[in-house]
């Protein structure tokens, strides 16, 4: 009985002992594991500086689990605590650390909230800068234009004015060409009657012919030969005299007689002098054309002697004349 | 013979009455985390630890089986267990919320940088 019972006790040391290895083998791998876990954590650098607290609390946990500070029964609990506290730990750590980064996200967003709203104002300087100076180039290049529009309108005024002094130059030089054509055509006009006066002139003193009379031989000189009115020979016949002083030199002993006649238009007294002056014209005339003064006598005779009839024009014409009579 | 006239009906009382004080902690500890189960589906805790939910469901099956079959030490483990598991779920979750933040943060910061460096552009 008594080997019997060595031998149960044998037996149940050898399992007790078998049994007691087993679970420490089991025991030392969960708690490497579990030790490799936990420095895991604390050298992850990302993690280092978070979840300070629960960190030592995973330690603790885990170094009471190796150091054998827990009871054999409570040990798989312990375990299991210990695990999750590495769990928890790390979990702690990500959510620090996640908080970290959002306020460094945060901030990043403030920054740049505060770069953008001072970008968005020094573009709207910008833009009130631009509205500004493109306002000024508008308010310029309008005072432009409307300077230009001013000096078109002072030139358009200045080249209406010169059209308008150009046209009255034009005209004026229109007006003074017609004027001098006019003027030259009544010259023309002039020079044609004085010409064919002159002609009518020569052709009646040329035409004139004496002729024998009681008083002598007579040459009549037509009133043609004074101007109108008056008593002073006109310059045609001046020039053209020189038959009257040819028949006078034709006799030269013999006196001559001037005497000047008039029509009965006017006064009696009048005529008279007016013939008087006539015959003393003749003789001055013939004076000055080499006749001697003491040959020559003037006299007038009025209205009295007639040659034809006062009562038409051609009678007048007749009667008004100066007769120069070589005296017998 | 005394001893056992008054000592032993004084143990069962002091028995039983533990032992129905027990029963209630165990019954209300069971409630207790099917309660923070229910409120960690509510909050949505179940998308940031699915395999932890499911592992803390079968946790409490078990633990009710432990109750029934009166495992006190292997009950009280488990909803301790279950405690610690709830306590990593929320964290979990809390995590997964900053995650999130974090990531519109710096989807945000980027759009902010590229409106940022548009207007910047626009200075030039």
């Amino acid at each position: 009985m008594k080997f019997n019972s060595n031998l149960i006790l044998l037996v149940a040391a050898f399992f007790f002992s078998s049994n007691l290895q087993a679970g420490k083998k089991s025991s030392e791998l969960d708690y490497a594991s579990l030790e490799k876990d936990y420095y895991n954590l604390v050298d992850n650098q990302t993690y280092k500086p978070f979840a300070k607290k629960e960190k030592q609390i995973a330690k603790s946990s885990v170094e009471d689990l190796i150091n054998n500070k827990v009871k054999r029964k409570e040990r798989e609990m312990a375990l299991y605590m210990a695990k999750h506290n590495i769990a928890y730990a790390r979990l702690i750590a990500e959510e620090q650390w996640l908080q970290s980064q959002i306020e460094q996200e945060e901030e990043t967003a403030h920054n740049l909230e505060v770069d953008i709203s001072k970008t968005e104002a020094e573009i709207s300087r910008h833009d009130a800068e631009l509205a500004r100076l493109m306002l000024i180039a508008q308010q310029e290049e309008a005072k432009r234009a409307y300077d230009r529009a001013n000096e078109a309108e002072k030139l358009a005024e200045q080249s209406q004015k010169e059209a308008d002094l150009a046209k009255q130059q034009t005209e004026a030089a229109k007006r003074y060409a017609e004027a001098q054509a006019e003027e030259a055509d009544l010259a023309k006009q002039e020079a044609e009657l004085a010409l064919e006066e002159l002609e009518s002139l020569k052709r009646k003193l040329n035409s004139i012919a004496s002729k024998q009379t009681d008083k002598g031989l007579v040459m009549t000189l037509g009133d043609f030969v004074f101007d109108s009115g008056k008593s002073s020979i006109k310059q045609q016949a001046i020039d053209n005299f020189s038959k009257v002083v040819e028949f006078i030199n034709t006799h030269p002993d013999k006196k001559v007689r001037i005497e000047g006649h008039t029509d009965s238009s006017g006064s009696a007294k009048l005529n008279l002098r007016l013939s008087q002056e006539r015959a003393e014209a003749v003789k001055a005339l013939l004076i000055k054309n080499g006749i001697e003064a003491k040959q020559l006598e003037a006299v007038g005779m009025g209205e009295d002697f007639p040659v034809a009839e006062n009562t038409t024009e051609d009678g007048k014409a007749k009667n008004r004349r100066v007769e120069i009579i070589i005296l017998q | 013979m005394n001893i056992f006239r008054h000592i032993l009906p004084a143990c069962i009382i002091i028995i039983v009455a533990t032992h129905s004080y027990a029963k209630k902690e165990e019954v209300d500890e069971v409630q207790e985390v099917q309660k923070l189960l229910g409120k960690a589906y509510e909050l949505n805790y179940v998308d940031a630890a699915p395999v932890e939910i499911s592992f803390i469901e079968k946790k409490i099956i078990q633990a009710k089986e432990f109750k029934e079959k009166r495992k006190k030490r292997d009950f009280k483990q488990l909803i301790t267990e279950i405690k610690a598991d709830l306590k990593i779920v929320k964290k979990r979750y809390e995590i997964n919320q900053l995650q999130k933040k974090l990531s519109q943060l710096k989807q945000s910061n980027i759009e902010s940088q590229r409106v940022l460096d548009d207007l910047q552009g626009q200075l030039q």
